[in-house]
């Protein structure tokens, strides 16, 4: 089927002048804890994105020299980045969190014919996480 | 736990392609009665009945309609004059004092009672009064709902009108058919009767608005009826190769 | 236990109001007794123009579904007393056309089912006497979850995106089409392909997950549709890096 076609046959249910529709409010995030929940975690990605662009300027201060780098710091030290910067680590920590927990879902491993337990694949990713992050923190501390 | 209903082996009649008497009208399924299932359908019988009969009653509709020139006026009148009908009868009736719920409620008890799987002539004919009386009383219905919109008030009204007819068979068959066949089990006539009763009963609305029960004979194929045995003389049975 | 319950209703008929309105009723309140059993009360013994959908009476054949206290039900599922004190209120399912009280239109759902050919498409059908097509119980296994889809449209109800962008295919369409896509028997998954990947086939999907949360068969067309936009996503990147191969 091509997309003209589907577009076609998938029509908007047309007007009709005896049914009563209703509008959905602009806030229907409101209206339902789940929902609020998806809101804040696709929100969550503007606070994962800053803390990629963050990252890119530390490096682009370093490159600078040790001055830059040490401007970068004090502006690292300021109330409001302090603040924002606590936000972000609370919304990337749940971002990873939900997704973590939801990456079972998509990914259905099958061994022997039988599906492997939602916590099997949720708990790779977590380890996988651990081990990555034991991995950097080493590399970044150990005497050159 | 409580018994619930079992499946209704009779049904309007068609042949093996959903054909019922009515030209143009086509049944398949447990509505319709082939009759494949006789006195008692066997378990699983009524889902695979349904897939054939119901593909074979599909394609001979559509090889009918196909056949068929446009409508014709006449046949306009008619549903115009069925649409005043119902108009009339229900969606602008002024007064009427039954309920749709009390009546078939009454009915449901009555049929329950007079007609269970074990019936005899006496609540056989207890039945029938009560039914004629319950057919008086709905011309008396009231509807609450007068609107044109989906109106499922008024779907149930005519179903239960339907409803009192099909009773009405299923009471008047019984009470004629002197003998016990099937799900059929009359206290008072216990025996098979093959000489007189080995036959289909059919259910006819005369003009005056009074039944008539007539019957027309079982064709028998390749299984010819035997004696129903469970237990000990099953196995007797089966040791003499019967 | 109290004797009785309250019900607001929602109730609309298009020759007389403008907008929906809420009726009250007081029910029986009885420890079996379900919504559909106060619906039934009602339109029996109280106001017969009470009008709604309903059959099976056991969550089996999908018509009862209607929005109480806010959330997608089956009214053959719900128990009075879970509500108790109450009222209870009773309106039809979200997101869809209302057409009578507690009628809705579902045509769009029924356009959409079948644009996904939610049927077993093979390029050559078997003849008679080759036999039956066989099927172990793991490859059962894979799609046995979809196929208990009822058709209640609940998840529709509770899916914001559907409530949004009336254009989105819905949580139950692909889920069923997941379900022929990972049935052994089929052979139609790159046909269904085509008109899912679109925008607002699968891509409409945000994961929000409320249709796995309210489906009443457990279906989880939430996680159809992510495992499903993985699939899609695998074969764009096989049709990119080896487009001489075809399925």
């Amino acid at each position: 089927m091509r997309t003209s076609e589907v577009t076609r046959t998938t029509e908007y249910t047309p007007y009709h002048p005896r049914w009563y529709r209703s509008r959905v409010s602009t806030y229907w995030w409101l209206w339902k804890w789940p929902y609020l929940k998806f809101v804040l975690r696709e929100l969550s990605s503007i606070f994962v994105a800053y803390f990629a662009v963050l990252t890119l300027v530390q490096i682009q201060a370093l490159s600078e020299g040790p001055e830059a780098y040490a401007e970068f710091q004090e502006w690292m030290k300021n109330p409001f980045c302090l603040a924002l910067n606590a936000i972000s680590l609370f919304f990337v920590l749940f971002h990873v969190l939900t997704w973590f927990n939801l990456a079972p879902r998509a990914m259905v491993v099958r061994v022997g014919g039988k599906r492997l337990p939602d916590a099997l694949i949720a708990g790779a990713n977590y380890v996988a996480w651990v081990v990555v992050s034991a991995a950097v923190t080493w590399f970044l501390l150990r005497k050159i | 736990m409580r018994p619930v209903v079992h499946y209704m082996m009779g049904g309007v009649s068609t042949d093996i392609h959903g054909a019922t008497p009515l030209g143009g009208l086509y049944a398949a399924g447990e509505v319709a009665c082939v009759s494949i299932n006789g006195a008692n359908r066997l378990g699983s019988n009524s889902l695979p009945e349904l897939l054939v009969f119901g593909a074979r009653a599909g394609r001979a509709a559509a090889i009918y309609a196909s056949e068929q020139p446009a409508p014709s006026s006449a046949a306009l009148a008619q549903a115009m004059d069925e649409q005043r009908r119902l108009e009339e009868q229900f969606l602008r009736k002024p007064g009427g004092k039954e309920r749709i719920a009390t009546i078939r409620e009454e009915m449901q008890k009555a049929v329950e009672k007079s007609a269970g799987i074990y019936r005899s002539g006496n609540s056989l004919a207890e039945g029938a009064q009560k039914l004629r009386e319950l057919q008086e009383r709905y011309q008396n219905i009231a509807l609450d709902d007068r609107s044109y919109t989906f109106n499922t008030e008024l779907t149930a009204a005519l179903e239960l009108g339907f409803m009192l007819d099909v009773a009405e068979s299923i009471v008047q068959c019984a009470l004629h058919r002197t003998e016990s066949r099937g799900a059929h089990q009359r206290t008072d006539f216990p025996k098979r009767d093959d000489a007189k009763f080995l036959t289909h009963s059919l259910m006819y609305r005369n003009a005056d608005g009074t039944s008539r029960v007539e019957y027309s004979p079982v064709k028998i194929t390749r299984w010819p009826p035997g004696e129903r045995v469970y237990g000990q003389p099953a196995q007797a049975a089966q040791a003499k190769g019967g | 236990m109290a004797e009785t319950i309250t019900l607001e209703v929602a109730r609309y008929s298009p020759e007389r109001d403008a907008a929906p309105t809420f009726q009250t009723y007081q029910v029986p309140l009885r420890k079996d007794w379900v919504v559909l059993d106060a619906l039934n009360y009602i339109k029996d013994k109280v106001d017969g123009s009470l009008t709604y959908r309903w059959s099976c009476r056991m969550g089996i054949c999908g018509s009862c579904g209607m929005m109480v206290n806010g959330e997608p039900k089956l009214t053959c599922a719900t128990f009075l007393i879970n509500y108790a004190p109450g009222p209870v209120r009773v309106e039809p399912l979200r997101y869809f056309p209302v057409v009578r009280d507690l009628v809705i239109e579902m045509t769009d759902f029924m356009v959409k089912l079948k644009n996904v050919k939610p049927w077993i498409i093979r390029r050559e059908e078997k003849t008679l006497s080759e036999g039956e097509y066989l099927q172990t119980p793991q490859q059962l296994d894979t799609y046995k979850q979809f196929s208990m889809c009822i058709n209640c449209m609940l998840c529709y109800a509770a899916c914001p995106v559907y409530g949004l962008d009336p254009l989105f295919t819905g949580p139950a369409a692909i889920a069923l089409a997941q379900r022929y896509n990972l049935d052994s028997r089929d052979q139609g998954a790159k046909e269904r392909m085509e008109i899912l990947s679109q925008h607002q086939g699968i891509w409409g999907c945000t994961f929000v997950g409320e249709c796995t949360e309210v489906c009443p068969k457990h279906v989880d067309p939430a996680g159809a549709i992510q495992q499903y936009k993985l699939n899609a996503a695998k074969e764009w990147f096989k049709s990119l890096l080896m487009p001489w191969g075809s399925k």
